[in-house]
């Protein structure tokens, strides 16, 4: 069950409505606060395994396997560049509907979790 | 009780790898799926995924072609080939048992699916993705029979190369006419993406033909931006007729090729009839639908309100306000899947993320990318975000799109089939 995992309290406080989604824009002076905040707590999630079944959700429309026809491959990329573009999707400075709703329905958390599956994934795929 | 073991359902040891043997086979808990579409598939897979389970998959066809893309093949864009998918590397890879048979009976109290071939299969758990069922009756003169002169090319493979046939057959200068469903529907945008196609294939080789889309609805999805692209490609072609405008579809004459709304009486050259839709059969017959003609479910576990152990995914299930389309079937299946490991094996449950995303095309070059967010809600799934393509949008964003769209299908037809 690789991709199973435990829910946290704050990944439990999921999205009721549009209104939280507009309250949890980042103000984008906080984007870079909110960086490193994610990416500290990458190294916790990472530490619990956390993040497997987050990846199910990019598997839906990124190949996991490094190659791209159309959708840009997530796999070169470490886990605080991954993080750091999924709050500019959230905060909007990225146009993409699509990434908009995703990265809007993770918690930081979540981020951090999937953002360090998916750079281990990516190390595994780079070396054979 | 009858004991069953895979030799006695006709499938060969070779296809069954000696690592799934019987012995080891039935320590395992197992989970049977019953259709081999969006969400049987994904189901299967996320299931088996992490070898804690038995699963077994049972579909009548060996390959499965998706609708998804299938209005890009009536515009001749896509052939259906590059449509269609096999299930070697979810049996290879991930070690599901791929049974070539339909369900025929469900029989809950015992855990058992009887399969048409005569065999039965012992389940733990069950899920159930068998899609949709037509509804006929409601237009005079359109049943079974009348879908090989009007196909409804609404699940894809012949009916959809019929209606290719018909379009390719079609003189310069004829009517093409689309009836569009009731609410609700596989995939909402999808009769208006067909309108577009068609007028995108027109355009180019039939430019004096027209297509009139009688609706039996009055509003349809993304409603501004389908007809601010039909005005920019195809000015003067398609043609809207809301229910109010003319009183509904009443009949059709399939041999004549006529269509009689409340109003007049339309000669059409060609005729795609997409009827009222309801829960797959094997569901109906299970007991698994109820007044309104759809599976109820529980919103997290997408367990059967109506019989439990069993799970109903995709097109069949009674999903809020969830849109019937492969995207959520997906997104279902993988927290069926999440929750049926959590029920099996004691596995920690996940937080549920219910996504949708609609790539549409207007054009060739011009495709929508639509994504919503779900949450479950209540008893039922709620509508918590959505971020929808705008009309007037820049010419390079759509190019983009529909490019990016190339590549999704790529991607989610790999995390689907394996
Ligand atoms: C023209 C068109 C375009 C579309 N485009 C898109 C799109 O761009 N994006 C999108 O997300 N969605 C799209 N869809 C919707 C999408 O195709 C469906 O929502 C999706 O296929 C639903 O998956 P499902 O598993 O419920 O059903 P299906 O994919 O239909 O699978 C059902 C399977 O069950 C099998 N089955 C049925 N009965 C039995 C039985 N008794 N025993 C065993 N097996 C059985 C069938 O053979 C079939 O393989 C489109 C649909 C259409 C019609």
């Amino acid at each position: 069950m690789l991709w199973l995992t435990e829910a946290t309290s704050a990944q439990q406080a999921s999205l009721t409505g549009p209104a939280p989604l507009a309250a949890r824009l980042l103000p984008s002076t906080l984007i870079a606060v909110g960086v490193l905040a994610v990416v500290a707590s990458a190294d916790r999630a990472a530490a619990a395994e956390d993040g497997g079944h987050l990846v199910a959700i990019c598997a839906a429309c990124h190949r996991l396997d490094g190659r791209s026809t159309g959708i840009p491959s997530i796999l070169r990329w470490e886990a605080e560049e991954i993080v750091d573009k999924m709050l500019d999707f959230r905060a909007s400075e990225r146009a993409s509907p699509i990434m908009r709703a995703v990265s809007l329905s993770l918690s930081d958390d979540e981020i951090a979790a999937v953002a360090a599956e998916i750079a281990a994934i990516g190390r595994r795929a780079k070396s054979p | 009780m009858t004991s069953w073991t895979r030799r006695e359902l006709g499938i060969g040891a070779a296809a069954l790898g000696s690592a799934l043997g019987p012995a080891r086979a039935q320590a395992k808990p197992r989970v049977v799926v019953i259709g081999g579409g969006i969400g049987g598939a994904t189901a299967a897979k996320y299931l088996a995924a992490g070898n804690a389970l038995d699963v077994t998959l049972v579909e009548p066809q060996s390959r499965y072609a998706t609708c998804i893309f299938s209005n890009l093949y009536l515009a001749g864009l896509w052939s259906l080939e590059s449509l269609t998918h096999g299930y070697g590397t979810l049996a290879e890879r991930y070690g599901v048992t791929v049974v070539k048979d339909a369900a025929a009976a469900i029989d809950p109290a015992i855990r058992r699916v009887r399969l048409a071939g005569g065999a039965s299969l012992a389940y733990d758990r069950l899920v159930v993705s068998p899609g949709i069922a037509f509804q006929f009756g409601e237009i005079d003169g359109y049943d079974e029979a009348a879908t090989e002169f009007m196909p409804h090319a609404w699940s894809a493979g012949p009916q959809t190369r019929l209606l290719r046939a018909r379009l390719e057959a079609m003189e310069d200068g004829g009517v093409f006419v689309i009836v569009a469903p009731p609410e609700p529907f596989r995939c909402p945008p999808g009769p208006y993406e067909r309108a577009s196609l068609a007028a995108y294939y027109f355009k180019q080789f039939k430019p004096r033909s027209k297509i009139v889309i009688l609706d039996v609805k009055d509003s349809f999805y993304q409603q501004e931006v389908f007809r601010d692209g039909w005005d920019r490609h195809y000015p003067g072609m398609i043609e809207w007729l809301p229910a109010r405008s003319t009183g509904g579809v009443k009949a059709v004459d399939v041999r004549a090729g006529l269509v009689r709304t409340g109003r007049e009486t339309i000669r059409a050259s060609v005729t795609n009839v997409i009827p009222r839709q309801t829960a797959g059969a094997v569901a109906h017959s299970a007991g698994l639908v109820d007044a309104r003609g759809w599976c109820p479910i529980d919103p997290e576990t997408f367990e059967s309100r109506l019989l439990p152990g069993i799970h109903v995914v995709g097109d069949a299930a009674c999903a809020g306000d969830m849109p019937k389309s492969a995207f959520c079937a997906n997104a279902q299946a993988k927290a069926c899947a999440a929750a049926i490991l959590t029920a099996l094996t004691g596995a920690r449950p996940s937080r549920l993320h219910l996504l949708n995303t609609f790539y549409t095309f207007l054009a060739g070059n011009d495709a929508m990318g639509d994504a919503a967010v779900f949450t479950p809600a209540d008893g039922t799934i709620k509508r918590s975000g959505a971020f929808l393509t705008q009309a007037g949008e820049q010419p390079e964003t759509r190019r983009r799109t529909a490019r990016e769209a190339v590549g999704w299908y790529d991607a989610f037809t790999r995390d689907v089939f394996g």
